[in-house]
């Protein structure tokens, strides 16, 4: 597979068959053209503790490593063994790609899935030019990107579909929100886009609160209760940098798309609040207050449950039922709260500190 | 709807199981989240109605539903509308379908009780605030058929 010459342009791009390549085929053609990349451009490997398992990123050439990396740095390891291993390159750079169909068919929408079943899934990324493939047998996946140019999120949240799989392979499972807090205890804030999860995090870690994450944690059944951290990143839009957080301007990560969204590296900003795990002890379901006034109240576990799982689970790949049941574990354990983040941000952290000090007793 | 509605002379007998692999079910102090992860939608569902979804995921009948409600002394023509009108919402929107394999429950249909006191419309709550989400950032599992299933795939020119 090796020896066969690989092409920037050899897609056939309106060939709908394509869709339905099996996953075999896929793999092989990744597994091709990604050590063709390596000859060509050498390896860099990077190793991570990523929920307590030791996890190995290989890039093909340098251009994506520093790049897909950022997030993860406050989980580098130096260990030899991995429990998954990523493969990562971009065709850009490195001249090898994948003879694969890339694009699905118009109209589907942004992102779809191009095919996935049985060990080994797949996945191409359309906003990311980007094509995932997993294979569980090995829990080994393969990540070509078409150009080395990145987008804010794939900086941000670098892989998010590879950890997904690999997280669903070992028992575990991504869990959409922000948690804060300290060693005793930590808020899991969840709620869909625009609830101010990242706000309210960020206003948190300057207050003196760690923080294990902005938009993913992974949860796991291993250790219930406890949120590992994945990314040391937040993602906020210009507007609040300036007017809110001035003092991070200078953490804001260059990326290519990003439209109003900034990615900031946490870890850089303030490395000594990023904890590698906390112990969840409030489910918060979060939006922002409609009058600008923070509140906050005792919710059923329901509603902390409606705002973690559906957004979590409709966005990332994996054995949803089981995900479902992951999650709902993790609001068992916790105590759950509906909290409407208001203007103020002092008073936000206010009403957090209350949550963690509530649901500690 | 139902094609055929629940009570008749073979319906009352039927089972019912969650639709699909596309639909999961989570019960925590006697309220229940369902996920539909085909379409984005959630549910939300107390009292009577998670009670009778409870029920019927344990492979209740409608006709045991209706004699369990009775027992609390309920009028039962008024159960039997109750308990119709919310299978046929349940089937109507994806949640359950009628089920030729479904179990009866372990337990004894006569030892089943409602903790319901009073007979209200049962609540089912739909959220569809999220289903863009299968639009805009979806990764769904599907077989090597691709995505979508050909039967739903728009002819390419």
């Amino acid at each position: 597979m090796a020896t066969r010459s690989m092409t920037t342009s050899s897609t056939n791009w309106a060939d709908v068959e394509r869709l339905r390549l099996p996953s075999e085929v896929v793999l092989e053609e990744l597994e091709a053209a990604y050590e063709i990349a390596q000859q060509r451009c050498g390896t860099i490997s990077r190793r991570f503790c990523i929920a307590g398992r030791p996890v190995l990123l290989e890039f093909a050439g340098a251009a994506l490593a520093s790049k897909l990396t950022l997030a993860l740095e406050h989980l580098a390891a130096s260990h030899h063994e991995a429990a998954l291993v990523v493969r990562i390159w971009d065709g850009r750079t490195t001249e090898a790609t994948p003879r694969l169909p890339r694009r699905p068919s118009p109209g589907l929408g942004l992102q779809r899935l191009v095919a996935g079943a049985g060990s080994i899934r797949r996945f191409y990324s359309e906003p990311s030019h980007a094509l995932y493939c997993f294979d569980t047998s090995r829990r080994c996946a393969w990540v070509w990107f078409e150009t080395d140019e990145l987008p804010a999120w794939d900086i941000g949240a670098p892989l998010r579909p590879a950890f997904a799989w690999w997280a669903e392979s070992v028992g575990a499972q991504l869990a959409h929100g922000a948690v804060v807090g300290t060693s005793e205890g930590a808020a899991l804030l969840a709620g869909k886009g625009g609830s101010g999860k990242s706000t309210t995090a960020l206003s948190c870690v300057r207050a003196g609160l760690d923080f294990a994450g902005d938009d993913y944690v992974i949860v796991d059944d291993a250790a219930p209760g406890v949120a590992h951290s994945l990314y040391s990143s937040a993602t906020v839009s210009h507007r609040e940098i300036e007017q809110r957080f001035p003092e991070l301007g200078a953490h804001v990560v260059r990326a290519a798309s990003a439209g109003d969204k900034r990615v900031l590296s946490v870890y850089a900003a303030a490395r000594d609040r990023v904890a590698v795990r906390l112990p969840i002890r409030a489910v918060v379901a979060q939006s922002v207050s409609p009058t600008g006034d923070a509140s906050l109240r005792a919710a059923s576990a329901i509603e902390g449950l409606a705002a973690l799982a559906p957004s979590s689970l409709l966005q990332l790949a994996g054995s949803q039922r089981e995900g479902f049941e992951r999650l709902a574990r993790t609001v068992r354990l916790s105590k759950t709260y509906a909290f409407r983040a208001g203007r103020s941000t002092e008073r936000n952290v206010e009403l957090v500190r209350l949550m963690l000090a509530e649901s500690a007793a | 709807m139902l094609d055929t509605p629940p009570f008749g002379t073979t319906v009352d007998e039927q089972r019912f199981e969650l639709s699909s692999s596309n639909i999961a079910m989570q019960v925590i102090d006697g309220e229940a989240i369902l996920i539909d992860f085909e379409r984005g939608h959630y549910f939300s569902a107390r009292g009577l109605g998670c009670e009778l979804l409870g029920f019927v995921a344990l492979g209740c009948t409608a006709r045991e539903l209706v004699e369990a409600l009775g027992r609390n002394g309920f009028e039962s023509a008024q159960v039997e509308r109750v308990v119709s009108r919310y299978l046929e919402r349940l089937v109507g929107e994806g949640l359950i379908a009628p089920s030729a394999t479904a179990r009866a429950p372990r337990e004894n249909a006569e030892q089943l009780r409602f903790d319901s006191r009073e007979l209200t419309e049962p609540e089912l709550v739909k959220y569809t605030d999220l289903a863009d989400l299968l639009l805009l950032d979806p990764i769904h599992d599907v077989d090597d058929r691709g995505w979508p299933p050909p039967e739903r795939a728009s002819p390419v020119t």
